[in-house]
């Protein structure tokens, strides 16, 4: 009792630098966007309070909605991607191969190359006239691709991308838990005559199950807010083909300069991220947690 | 037979994943060693002829280059620094003292993983310009320590620390802070270097707030410097430059985090792993 008494005292000062930023720099901004979402409002002139208007036009508008399936469509590939990829290279580099070394270095590297230069080289790759892949298509007669400025390649090939740029993460942490499987399990997996997709099935499967989820719920959550690539690469375009909420909430804030609209769309990502929240919590929240 | 086969198939398959992931790199590397007419052309060229590094002297004279390296490096040390001083003191207390609302609390700064500030960043801007820190190097750091994702990560890894030690010098008379500053941050080394490893990608890499937040030349990041000045991302604001000079831009930019890397590749892999596992 003496231990928890003496321990009780001192936790304020603990807490308080963290506390003091979160106050200020998370929840006052988090909340007061819900009273700036009713507001028309250019930050040069005063805020106009207009009520549920910001919603009504923002819901009859076509190129909300768009951003909302492009939102979902880009989140669920990405993460598909990140993941099943992730998963296989982890499994590749896990194989006593000479060269597995220079895979891993070159695979994270990515990771620490800012979202700008990948958007840049990539951008450069993708190019019609000059870029190196359409560059071989022509050498192999193939029709060259407008990866980027075709309405249908635009996202893919974004996502595409990723598999460049973001696996690593992923890769390096299903590599560590392959790592902490004990040989003696596919040694008798291998003694019972199971061949190789039988020991995936149903060995490593379900004893990565747990980091699986955690790699596809960090996944989900951080390519739901996706703007970095659409900022770099297409502008959102072509004709508003890779638009997503937080690059749509860019565009109406900060060119655009209507604040009062920005809060509104704001307001609706933070509804569908703590939705999604909550089912994670109510269907796989436990689970997930405890492989943190 | 079956085995060498299998073998032979894995090689491929390294093969073609080591070729995918280098290409992209080695694309910024031979382009920016090229001259325009030759980067240029209908049919890729791997190899730059003549070899010519005017590329990277035009980055450097047209671009204050240098300065943005600079303000990268500051924002970076900065944030780190302020995100182990808010949140390693904050993952003790959730790990190791008894208070009230202690659980209310940890959900708080939970909440900050799931809604990150792309969340609601208009208010964000609007906040900093009323607190008149737009184009401040405080500004960049300040949101980047708002996230409670090391304060989970401290107080995990605290959480395992046996008691025996800091029980002990409890009744010795030491008081939390000695406990917190002798005997638990030196154990806590592993999950500082993942933290430290993390930010630091972080805020080197981080675009859509210095986009918004730092658009002077004197605080402006190197991300940004990229997309705005050199790449001319928004179409129409700046004359985007010839290939040869952006993939001359984007190697330099990645020189110092590609470097660091290689140097500390070992602690990198540790460090996600830990994030992943126990």
């Amino acid at each position: 009792m003496r231990i928890t008494g003496v321990k009780t005292q001192g936790a304020f000062w603990f807490l308080a630098p963290y506390f003091f930023l979160f106050f200020i720099f998370f929840l006052l901004p988090a909340l007061t966007i819900i009273p700036m979402s009713f507001t028309r409002w250019n930050i040069l002139s005063d805020p106009v309070f207009v009520g549920i208007e910001n919603y009504l036009r923002m819901f009859e508008d076509k190129w909300f909605w768009k951003a909302v399936f492009n939102t979902f469509y880009y989140t669920i590939l990405v993460t598909i991607q990140l993941v099943s990829l992730g998963l296989l290279l982890a499994i590749l580099l896990n194989q006593p191969l000479k060269g597995r070394v220079v895979g891993r270095v070159l695979i994270i590297m990515p990771f620490v190359i800012s979202s700008a230069a990948a958007g840049v080289v990539w951008k450069w790759m993708y190019n019609q006239n000059f870029g190196i892949i359409n560059s071989y298509l022509r050498q192999l007669s193939l029709p060259t691709m407008g990866f980027l400025t075709d309405v249908n390649q635009a996202m893919p090939s974004l996502v595409f991308m990723n598999a460049w740029w973001s696996v690593g993460f992923n890769t390096i942490i299903f590599l560590a838990a392959l790592q902490g499987i004990p040989e003696e399990l596919y040694q008798a997996a291998k003694v019972d005559g199971a061949n190789g997709w039988q020991i995936f099935r149903h060995i490593t499967v379900p004893l990565l199950r747990p980091i699986i989820l955690y790699a596809t719920v960090l996944c989900a959550a951080n390519s739901f807010q996706m703007f970095d690539e659409a900022y770099m690469m297409t502008q959102g375009g072509p004709v508003g083909s890779t638009v997503t909420l937080v690059y749509k909430t860019y565009n109406t804030a900060f060119e655009a300069f209507r604040f009062g609209d920005a809060a509104a769309l704001s307001v609706v990502t933070m509804t569908f991220i703590l939705i999604m929240t909550f089912f994670q919590f109510r269907f796989s929240g436990r689970e997930s947690f405890e492989s943190l | 037979m079956k085995f060498k086969f299998s073998r032979a198939f894995l090689y491929t398959i390294l093969g073609l994943v080591i070729v995918f992931y280098a290409v992209p790199l080695l694309v910024i590397v031979t382009t920016s060693l090229k001259t325009n007419t030759q980067a240029m052309t209908k049919d890729f060229q791997w190899f730059p002829n003549p070899v010519t590094f005017e590329q990277f002297k035009i980055v450097l004279d047209r671009f204050p280059f240098e300065r943005w390296i600079l303000n990268s490096i500051i924002v970076t040390v900065g944030s780190v620094l302020l995100i182990l001083i808010v949140s390693l003191p904050a993952g003790y207390a959730f790990a190791r003292m008894e208070f009230r609302g202690k659980n209310f609390l940890f959900g708080l700064s939970l909440m900050t993983i799931m809604l990150p500030f792309f969340a609601y960043i208009p208010q964000l801007y609007l906040l900093f310009l009323q607190l008149k820190l737009i184009n401040t190097y405080t500004a960049l750091m300040i949101p980047l320590a708002t996230s409670g994702v090391s304060i989970f990560l401290f107080r995990q890894f605290i959480i395992q620390i046996p008691k025996d030690l800091d029980e002990a010098a409890l009744i010795d008379g030491c008081t939390n802070w000695q406990i917190f500053y002798r005997i638990i941050l030196p154990l806590t080394k592993p999950a500082i270097i993942s933290v430290i490893i993390f930010s630091v990608i972080r805020s080197w890499n981080s675009l859509m707030w210095p986009l918004i937040a730092a658009s002077n030349d004197k605080v402006k990041t190197l991300p940004v410097g990229l997309a705005v000045n050199v790449f001319a991302a928004t179409t129409g604001v700046v004359r985007p430059q010839p290939y040869g000079v952006i993939m001359a831009a984007a190697l330099l930019s990645i020189l110092l985090p590609v470097f660091v890397f290689l140097i500390l590749q070992r602690y990198f892999v540790q460090g996600i792993a830990t994030t992943g596992l126990k």
